[in-house]
C-alpha cells in the first residue's frame, strides 16, 4: 500500500504549521481534537493535528487524489462530487461542518506557503499516477 | 504639417508622456510598512473578444519570506463569445526580472516592454491554451494621479491611466488565432504601499463601440474596505488624445441598482474554493449621473458576465476577490456645449471579500 498521499498531506500540514500559524490554529480549533480518516485508492490513513490521537475518526472521507485536485482547481464542485459518488463523507452534521471549516483553513494556509505551487504540482502528479500502481 | 504627420507627432507625444511617467517603481524594502505593490494592467476590446492582462510585482509580506523578496504574478483573462478563460500565474523569482525605473518585465514566458513608442506584450499561459502578442501604442495622454490618501496613517496610492491605445497583433485561444488590427485598448498602472485588506474600489473603463467616437471614459471610486469612507471619486472624460474633463466627488452620482450573482471563472484556479459566491454585493447595474455647471451626463453600466481574481491577504487569513465585470456603458448628455452619446464595451472592477 502506497503512503504517497499521507506523506504529501503531512508535509503540507507541516508547512501550514510553520508558515501560517493562524490557519493551523484555526484548523485545530475547528477539529477540536477530532480525527479524520482519509481513504484514497490504495491508501487509507488517519489525520490528526494532535500529538496523541486516541479517538475513533469523527469524520470519514472516501475519495481520490484526482477528485481532491479537481475540487482545489475549481473543476468540480463539492456537491457535484457527492452526487456523482466520487466523494463520500461520513460523520455527524457538526463534524462535517467543522471538517469543511478545517479544510478551508488548510487551503488558506497552504495558499500562503512558499512551497504552495510545488505542493500543488505533487498533488496533480499523485492524481495522474493514481490507479497506475 | 499634414494630417498624417500631425497624428504621428501626437502619438509620439502621448508615448513620451507614458514612458516618462509609467515606469515600474519597485520596492524599496521597508520593514514594518505595508508591502509595496504595483501592477500594469491592460485591456483590449474587439468585437466579441475582450482581453485583460495584468503584470504585478508585490513585496512578499508572508512571514516566511526573506526580506526584500518579491512576488511576480501575471493574469491573463480572455472573454470570447461570452465565455471567460484564462489563468493567474505566480512565477518564481529566478525566472523574473522587473526593471525599476523602466517599463520592462520578464516573468517566465511572459514579457512586457516599451519600445519605439509602444508597449509590447507577449504572454503564454502554461496551463491554458492562450498566447498573446500585442503592440499597444498610446494615442491618448495619460492622467497621473499621485498621493491619493487612504486610511489615516497609511501610505498613499498612486496611479496612471491611459484610456486609449492602438492595439495590433494577435490572440491565440485554443489553437484559433484572432488577429488584432488597430483596435482600441486601455492601460493603467497602480503603485503604493497598501494592503487589499484595507481597500475596496469600483473601477471601470470603456472603449467606444465606434472607433471614430472621440470619447473615452474612466470611472474610479476608492473606498475603505467596508465602503464606509470614500477616498476618491471621479469620472474622467477624454476627447481624442486629450484629458478633457475630470468630474469629482459630488459632481458624480453612481448608484448600484439590483444585484447579480458572483459566478464565473476563478483565477488562479487553485484558489477557486476561496472565491465565495454568496454574500457578495455585486451590482447588476450602475446608474450614473454627472452634473457640473452646464455639463450634464446620464447613463448606466449594465453588467453582462464576469471573471474573478482571488488575492489572498499576506497579513491575515482574509481574501479579496476582484470581480472583472464585462458590460456596456452608455452615457448621454452635453459637455462644454457639445452633445455626447457614448456607447462602449466596458470592464468594471468590483472588489469583494472571499472566504
Amino acid at each position: 500500500m502506497s503512503a504517497a498521499a499521507q506523506q504529501l498531506l503531512e508535509e503540507a500540514l507541516g508547512c501550514v504549521e510553520r508558515e501560517c500559524a493562524a490557519a493551523f490554529a484555526g484548523m485545530r480549533a475547528a477539529l477540536a481534537g477530532r480525527c479524520v480518516q482519509l481513504s484514497l485508492p490504495g491508501e487509507s490513513f488517519i489525520v490528526s493535528l494532535e500529538a496523541l490521537a486516541v479517538q475513533e475518526p469523527a469524520l470519514r472521507i472516501e475519495t481520490s487524489a484526482r477528485v481532491i485536485h479537481q475540487l482545489v482547481m475549481g473543476e468540480l464542485d463539492v456537491l457535484e462530487a457527492i452526487r456523482m459518488d466520487r466523494l463520500k463523507l461520513t460523520g455527524s452534521t457538526a463534524s462535517l461542518a467543522d471538517g469543511f471549516d478545517a479544510a478551508l483553513l488548510f487551503l488558506k494556509g497552504v495558499t500562503r506557503c512558499l512551497s504552495a505551487d510545488a505542493l500543488l504540482r505533487r498533488l496533480e502528479q499523485l492524481s495522474y499516477s493514481e490507479g497506475m500502481s | 504639417m499634414s494630417s498624417a504627420s500631425a497624428t504621428s507627432a501626437m502619438s509620439a507625444s502621448c508615448a513620451r508622456h507614458v514612458e516618462r511617467a509609467g515606469f515600474f517603481r519597485r520596492s524599496g524594502g521597508r520593514p514594518g510598512e505595508a508591502p509595496h505593490r504595483e501592477w500594469l494592467h491592460f485591456s483590449l476590446a474587439q468585437d466579441d473578444l475582450t482581453l485583460l492582462v495584468n503584470f504585478s510585482v508585490v513585496e512578499d509580506g508572508r512571514p516566511a519570506a526573506q526580506p526584500g523578496h518579491e512576488r511576480h504574478r501575471v493574469v491573463v483573462l480572455v472573454r470570447k463569445s461570452g465565455v471567460w478563460e484564462g489563468d493567474a500565474e505566480e512565477l518564481p523569482p529566478e525566472q523574473c526580472f522587473v526593471a525599476g525605473g523602466a517599463i520592462y518585465a520578464a516573468m517566465g514566458a511572459h514579457s512586457l516592454d516599451f519600445v519605439e513608442d509602444r508597449f509590447r506584450l507577449h504572454l503564454k499561459l502554461a496551463r491554458r491554451p492562450i498566447e498573446v502578442l500585442l503592440e499597444l501604442a498610446p494615442v491618448s495622454h495619460p492622467v497621473v494621479v499621485n498621493n491619493v490618501r487612504l486610511e489615516p496613517g497609511s501610505a498613499p496610492i498612486h496611479w496612471l491611466v491611459v484610456p486609449r491605445l492602438r492595439a495590433d497583433g494577435w490572440v491565440d485561444i485554443d489553437g484559433s488565432r484572432h488577429e488584432v488590427r488597430g483596435r482600441l485598448a486601455y492601460h493603467d498602472h497602480n503603485w503604493g504601499r497598501f494592503s487589499h485588506s484595507g481597500l475596496s474600489w469600483y473601477w471601470g473603463h470603456a472603449a467606444p463601440m465606434r472607433a471614430v467616437d472621440p470619447f473615452s471614459v474612466v470611472y474610479a471610486r476608492l473606498l475603505s474596505r467596508n465602503q464606509g469612507v470614500c477616498y476618491m471619486h471621479s469620472l474622467m472624460l477624454w476627447r481624442n488624445e486629450t484629458p478633457w474633463r475630470v468630474y469629482r466627488d459630488t459632481e458624480v452620482r453612481v448608484e448600484p441598482v439590483g444585484r447579480r450573482r458572483a459566478t464565473g471563472v476563478v483565477v488562479p484556479r487553485s484558489a477557486s474554493l476561496l472565491a465565495a459566491e454568496v454574500g457578495v454585493d455585486l451590482p447588476a447595474r450602475l446608474q450614473i449621473e454627472v452634473r457640473r455647471g452646464g455639463d450634464r451626463l446620464e447613463g448606466s453600466f449594465e453588467s453582462v458576465d464576469l471573471a474573478r481574481i482571488v488575492v489572498p491577504h499576506d497579513e491575515d487569513l482574509g481574501t479579496t476577490v476582484i470581480h472583472e465585470v464585462f458590460g456596456v456603458l452608455r452615457l448621454r448628455g452635453c459637455v462644454a456645449g457639445e452633445l455626447i452619446e457614448f456607447a462602449g464595451e466596458a470592464v468594471f472592477e468590483f472588489l469583494g471579500a472571499g472566504r
